[in-house]
Parts: C-alpha cells; structure tokens; sequence
C-alpha cells in the first residue's frame, strides 16, 4: 500500500495533526483509507453491515491509538491490522451465538455445502466468498491486498505454515469452483 | 509478494485472478457521521493515544473482577448445597494481572482458597492454568445437567475460545507488545469467564436428577 511521495507528506501532516486532536485531518484519513478497509473488512466478514460496524470500529480505535502509530509500517498497513483485529473479535462474538460450522476430526472445517451446489457463482468475488473462514482470510490477505505469509499470519494470529496450508487450500478449492 | 520467490510459489491463474481484484471497495453510505458522533465518548477528550493501555487493561481487569465475584456467588450457592469439586476463579486487577482462587466448598472446614498468578499477558501463570484444569473438571458435573443440545453449544463455544486463546498466545509470542492483541486477549478471558458464569448460573436453574 504505497502512496507517491506528495501524498505521504500529506498523510504524515494528516496523522500528525489527528494526534493533536484535528478531526478534520482524522476525516482526511477516513476518506483516503475508508474503501481500503471496508473492502477487507466485507471480505473478511462476509456482510456490509457488520463489514459496516468493523470499518466505524476500525478508525475509532484508530483514532484513539493513533499516538502509539510509529509510521513504522504503511498506515493503511496499520489500519488493516486494526481491521483484522475487529473482523476477527466481530467472528469470535459471532461463532459464540451460533453453532459455529462442522469439523472434521482433524479440526478442519468442512467447505461450505454451497461449494458443491450445482449452480457455480459467476465471478471470482463469489467464489472467494464460498471459502471455508480460514482459507478465505489467508487468501484475502495474501492474494488482494499482497501480504506476505508472515504478515497475513502474523495479522491473523496463526502460525506462518497454517497460513502457507490454508492458501495452498482456498487455490485448490477456488481452482476446483472456478473451472466448475 | 515476496514469499512467492521465497516459496516458490508460481502466480498461478487462480492467484493472478483474486490478484486483480480491486483492493478498495467503498461502503453503500457514508460512515464518518457515525464514527465522528462516536469519537466524542469521553475517553477520547484528551489527546487520542494517551495511556489507553492503562484504561483498556483497567476496563478489562474490572470486568473480570466482576465476573469473579458473579462465578463466585454462584458456585458458593452450589457449596451450599453440598455440589463437590468446585472451585471459583476470581481476577484482580492491577491491569494486567489477575489471580485465581481455588476453592473446595465440599471440603469439611473452610474452604481452601489458593492464589494463582495470571503471567501477564500473554502466557497464563501454571497456578491458574491448574485451578482453571479443576474448573473444567466441575464444570463437566454441571455440564450433564444441561440438555444436550445447551451443552453441545456450550462445549463448541468453549472450544472456540480455548482455540482464540491458543492463537492470540501464540501471537503475542511473535508480537509481545502489540496493544491490539493484549486487549483481544484480555476480551477472550473475559468472555471464557462470561461463559463459566452463565453455565453456572444455568445450571443451578435446573434441579438436580436424584437416583430413585
């Protein structure tokens, strides 16, 4: 997530002034960074309106720990991770009010019953959406917005070989939903 | 994609199609509204960033302070109708630690109360984790006492959580200082101890099934 150099003055003035407490700079970001984070946060939770919560969740704890922000890393980096964080505690509240899907012994989860519907989704979108939560968000993570596996895992709180396993998965059921 | 060289993974027709989707999708509305309205909360008044550890650890500590005494309150009411093997787990909270008393309300004089250290954030202490161990073990007494299908849903959520908790250590493993995860953490016990506390709670609802 680079920015020509101009821009990222800019958003260093925008982050140094939302630290002092300018909301109009902290709009700035939000306008900037705003399609970025919805856009994984819908694809990571599957609906607008909790992909809609996590994205407000988002840049309010932004907003709120903006002076722990270094500019060590990219601040959309930082707000993806911020984001992460927010999709994932939003899955855990979620699996916690309903039965959360079958596992196998191994523990896997099994692919959705949709993958094997007669009918295929007509676009990669659709079909990215029909992966099992795991490998959805790996793929996500490393295949839209170009993290690395130690990034993604590191993002995701799972070791860096469960995230190479769960990609290695999300191609072979993608490959397997696209040619259907 | 630097790991694609490290890997060697090829870009394969799959990944250059998820590749070229657009990273940026824009909400159906416009959200600042919202999001400026909840930046007036009182914790953000100051300058936004400043010992929000300390308030988000103290939130957290006083939750499960709260919890503790509610787990408490229910399994003496068990203690007092003479339920063996329970044991209570109770959080103090200098931010980010918390203690566990073990309890044997069954035993014949005053119950025995131990101290178990939580070691800090991201490892739990082994006084705790074996006063926890003997929760579980009451906890599977109370657990027969629910209908199936309560207990099922019980057991998966409490599956899900220890599993939240495994990642969430292991990342602070990788991340010790990440704020995020801490707080994540700190949720995570929160809602293990909500769910300990409901299932008591439930349980005691339901008489108990006396052999004839």
């Amino acid at each position: 997530m680079t920015l020509p150099p101009q821009a990222i003055d800019t958003e260093q003035e925008w982050v140094e002034r939302a630290r002092d407490g300018d909301r109009a700079a902290f709009e700035q970001i939000y306008r900037a960074y705003s399609g970025k984070v919805y856009g994984l946060c819908l694809r990571l939770t599957r609906e607008a309106s909790i992909a809609e919560d996590c994205t407000q969740e988002t840049f309010i704890s932004a907003w709120r720990n903006l002076g722990r922000f270094e500019g060590r890393s990219a601040l959309g980096t930082w707000l993806h991770r911020i984001a992460v964080n927010a999709a994932l505690a939003r899955g855990r509240k979620g699996h916690l009010e309903v039965v959360p899907p079958p596992q196998d012994e191994a523990g896997e989860e099994h692919e959705p019953a949709m993958l094997h519907d007669a009918t295929p989704p007509l676009d990669v979108e659709a079909a990215i959406e029909s992966l099992p939560t795991g490998a959805r968000h790996v793929l996500v993570l490393y295949g839209i917005y170009g993290y690395t596996h130690d990034e993604a895992a590191n993002m995701l709180g799972i070791a860096v070989g469960t995230c190479k396993a769960q990609l290695h998965r999300a191609r072979r059921l993608l490959r397997e939903r696209l040619s259907a | 994609m630097k790991d694609e060289l490290q890997n060697g993974e090829e870009r394969d027709e799959v990944l250059q199609a998820v590749g070229q989707l657009p990273q940026s999708i824009e909400p159906q509305r416009d959200l600042w509204p919202e999001i400026a309205s909840r930046l007036d909360a009182p914790v953000t008044s100051r300058r936004p960033g400043v010992q929000m550890g300390w308030t988000l650890a103290l939130a957290a500590g006083l939750g499960c302070m709260a919890l503790g005494a509610l787990l408490t309150v229910g399994l003496m009411k068990r203690a007092d109708t003479g339920a063996p093997n329970t044991l209570t787990a109770q959080a103090t909270a200098p931010a980010n630690s918390a203690t566990a008393a073990a309890t044997t309300p069954g035993a014949a004089d005053a119950p025995q109360v131990r101290q178990a250290s939580l070691g800090g954030y991201a490892m739990l202490g082994p006084e705790y984790e074996q006063a926890r161990a003997t929760l579980m073990i009451g906890l599977a007494e109370r657990l027969d006492r629910l209908p199936p299908l309560e207990r099922q849903k019980v057991e998966r959520n409490l599956n899900e959580i220890r599993r939240a908790l495994g990642e969430l250590n292991a990342a602070l493993k990788l991340a010790p200082n990440d704020t995020l995860l801490r707080e994540l953490l700190l949720n995570t016990y929160h809602d293990e101890l909500t769910l300990l506390a409901n299932v008591n709670q439930i349980a005691d609802s339901i008489p108990s099934r006396t052999p004839s």
